[in-house]
């Protein structure tokens, strides 16, 4: 009996595998019965008409739980506004979030052909290509998108081949936080540069205040600010580039230079103690209960200046800082990005329909004019008409920092790491903040990383 | 009826239902995992055939997933050299706590109601390097060099796992040897006490060898236990800070789930297998000595 509790629980493991087990073709049709969930968007294929004034259900597959808020919040009032005008057509929202879990569920969908109508998609090659490759992501044309406003770069993450495969629905960027009040308090400047940053480090330290709260734990963050620093350090956005394909390496780019700055800002505790095992809600609590003076997050947690769960004298003192210049990188050298959009299921019956809803939805005059008036994020369109005196300090404060940006990252290179690699590189960077690295090991070990997600993308190809 | 029973074809019969679920969520997937584990299968698109491949990378170049059969040994080791004792000796000094004792029973048992999820937010809470209790209580008291950074430095962090992992067991292993002891007869302590056996010869020179059953099957669960060990190490720390804390199911999860290497993955999950059975089998091996009746 023991021994079968051992096999019950690998079995379980197991099931949960073979019920995606289904991706070779040749099997795909005996596979229904694993795949447990009863809410799978093929359950409502019983709707098959995909003429005009049939009824159509559309799923929609958002990676926002919550429709009480933020992006869910707009995701919803925007379906419901189209079926208003559309009273044939129903959308029906399943949710999975955080989004690890949500890509991971998308994955299963696809394995079982079960894909939903509408769903968020992320330019990440790992996620977009092998679905594109399977042709389930419906293509948009120029002439589909060109009044709609998009920032050319956004379009160009979702591009492949020369086929635009996503809406994007807002641009990411890397910023610093900052506590107003803590800093006027204390009589400190926000640091502008990272001599600065180490400096203010210092004397929030001995205050006990924590100077940046980093969600170290989650990897990513540190991930996004190592590759910020190559930029700072270089001067360039492409050094980090050119290293990830192999046009030369981390060590002859000066990564030793970087890892060894990352050390040094580590060590005067720029990011208090204990960061590596703050997760990213761990992290953000610090800031907006006053423990820490700044925390280093994307644009996307704007929220956070009209967000009533934060008490009034922090958040109303919240601003947001360009992340400090390095030796050669200006801040105004942004790191931004385009990851996030919403894809149409190319083989869904109704899939015409739904490429009509989402290409209303992300209309400019409906999502760039939602998100941004009502401060949840910065879309991927022109939003500047949009602006009114509702708009909280905080967002213009970042609506300056992303305007005035002189160079812009554009989707970073590492993206296309093999994401076995690319978690090599994660845990060298938390090795190398442990200190568990030198500067020189820590190098070494993302250009073999990096070495070999090149070779293995090039045999891909 | 007896005849009935004595059927060959009635035992199959009866036992068809149960061996067919069995079969079918046990054996049918470990074979399909098995399957996979030859495979470089990355979730969506197609797979190839790789041979032994993953099994050569993960027997010989990946430090990680010794690391994390390492961990699972110290887990083990950590059950069986110091929950286990402590629970068997709790488990008898209890006997002599009197009215107490029901409320301790309770008390002792408390951890392991609550659900996984809250004791471990709650210990990643206590254990927080700037703002935790335990290291605020050493700063109170003067300790302030004793603070270390519990979850976040490498060496501390499995240690950590360790306590936890043992304090949110310590009830269901107590509770074993509590009713081992209590399921030993009352005349067997009379017995002793007539001759003249103090308490501490009744407990380790009866009432121990008596619960030799109890601690075989005890420590086998808990052998078990920690090789499977997921839900803590995910919810504490996630196999970091750089991999110190991962364990089995930990980095089979991660990467299957976040690197999307279900091939590999799908391989340590048959080195998993593989792994806990030979336990098992050691362990009752070892455990194989009759205590006779009572």
């Amino acid at each position: 009996m023991k021994r079968f509790g051992s096999l019950l629980l690998v079995g379980a493991v197991s099931v949960s595998l073979a019920a995606c087990g289904n991706s070779g073709s040749d099997n795909a049709s005996t596979n229904g019965s694993t795949n447990g969930s009863g809410n799978s968007p093929a359950a409502n294929a019983g709707d098959s008409a995909s003429a005009g004034n049939k009824p159509v259900t559309l799923n929609f597959f958002s990676n926002n739980a919550d429709q009480t808020t933020g992006q869910g919040l707009v995701e919803k009032q925007l379906a419901d506004a189209y079926m208003k005008e559309n009273p044939t057509i129903t959308i029906k929202f399943e949710s999975v979030s955080p989004d690890q879990q949500y890509q991971d569920k998308l994955k299963i969908y696809n394995a079982s052909n079960a894909m939903p109508d509408v769903m968020m998609m992320w330019s990440l090659p790992g996620l977009m290509n092998p679905l594109i490759k399977n042709d389930t992501l419906m293509e948009f044309t120029p002439d589909d998108v060109k009044d709609m406003g998009f920032q050319p770069a956004a379009l160009k993450a979702f591009t492949s081949n020369g086929k635009i495969y996503g809406l994007p629905k807002n641009s990411d960027f890397l910023v610093l936080y900052y506590n107003k009040k803590i800093f006027q308090d204390n009589g400190l400047e926000p640091p502008k540069s990272e001599a600065e940053l180490i400096d203010v480090s210092k004397k929030l330290n001995d205050k006990k205040i924590v100077p940046v709260a980093m969600d170290g734990r989650d990897g990513w963050p540190l991930f996004l600010w190592f590759q910020n620093e190559m930029q700072r350090s270089s001067g360039s956005f492409q050094t980090l580039t050119d290293a990830v394909y192999r046009k030369g390496t981390f060590k002859d780019l000066g990564g030793i230079q970087v890892a060894a700055k990352m050390q040094e800002i580590v060590k005067a505790g720029a990011f208090g103690e204990g960061f590596l095992n703050l997760d990213y809600g761990a992290a953000k609590n610090l800031f907006v209960q006053g423990k820490a003076a700044m925390f280093i997050m994307g644009e996307w947690e704007m929220g956070m200046g009209s967000d009533p769960n934060i008490p009034d004298d922090i958040r109303g003192n919240i601003g947001a800082l360009p992340i400090p210049a390095g030796d050669k990188g200006a801040n105004t050298d942004l790191m931004a990005w385009f990851g996030g959009g919403y894809s149409v299921n190319a083989k869904s019956p109704h899939a015409q329909e739904a490429k009509a809803f989402a290409l209303w939805m992300m209309k400019q005059d409906n999502w760039a004019k939602s998100v941004w008036q009502s401060g949840v994020t910065f879309p991927a369109q022109e939003f500047n008409q949009y602006t009114t005196d509702q708009q909280s300090s905080l967002q213009k404060e970042l609506a300056d920092i992303f305007t005035n940006a002189t160079t812009i990252s554009g989707n970073v290179a590492t993206d296309n790491l093999q994401s076995d690699d690319a978690s090599k590189f994660t845990n060298g960077i938390q090795a190398l903040t442990a200190f568990k690295y030198t500067p020189e090991a820590f190098v070494d070990l993302i250009d073999a990383a990096a070495e070999e997600s090149n070779k293995a993308n090039e045999a891909a190809k | 009826m007896h005849r009935m029973m004595s059927d060959k074809r009635t035992i199959f019969l009866m036992m068809a239902p149960g061996f067919a679920v069995f079969f079918a969520i046990v054996f049918i997937p470990v074979f399909v995992s098995l399957f996979y584990s030859f495979t470089d299968w990355d979730g969506i698109s197609a797979y190839r055939m790789v041979g032994l491949h993953n099994y050569r990378e993960l027997l010989l170049h990946d430090p990680v997933f010794w690391k994390a059969l390492r961990n699972a040994f110290l887990l083990g080791g950590a059950f069986l050299l110091i929950q286990h004792p402590l629970a068997v000796a709790t488990a008898m000094i209890l006997q002599y706590c009197g009215r107490a004792e029901k409320a301790l029973r309770t008390i002792l048992f408390i951890p392991s109601i609550i659900s996984g999820f809250v004791t471990s937010k709650m210990w990643v809470q206590i254990l927080s390097t700037q703002f935790g209790l335990l290291n605020r209580l050493l700063d109170a008291v003067g300790l302030s060099t004793w603070r270390q950074d519990w979850l976040g430095s490498s060496s501390w962090a499995i240690a950590s796992i360790i306590f936890v992992a043992m304090w949110q067991g310590f009830g269901y292993a107590f509770l074993l040897y509590y009713t081992g002891v209590k399921g030993i007869p009352q005349d067997l302590h009379e017995a002793a006490r007539l001759d003249g056996a103090t308490a501490w010869q009744l407990n380790t020179r009866i009432v121990l060898p008596l619960l030799q059953p109890v601690i075989r099957t005890s420590i086998i669960l808990a052998f078990i236990a920690a090789f499977k060990q997921m839900d803590t190490v995910y919810l504490m720390t996630q196999g970091g800070p750089d991999n110190s804390t991962q364990f089995l199911a930990t980095y089979l999860y991660q990467k299957a789930f976040s690197i999307n290497l279900y091939g590999y993955a799908n391989a340590i999950s048959v080195l998993f297998i593989i792994v806990c059975l030979l336990v098992t089998a050691a362990l009752n091996r070892m455990g194989r000595q009759e205590v006779g009746e009572f």
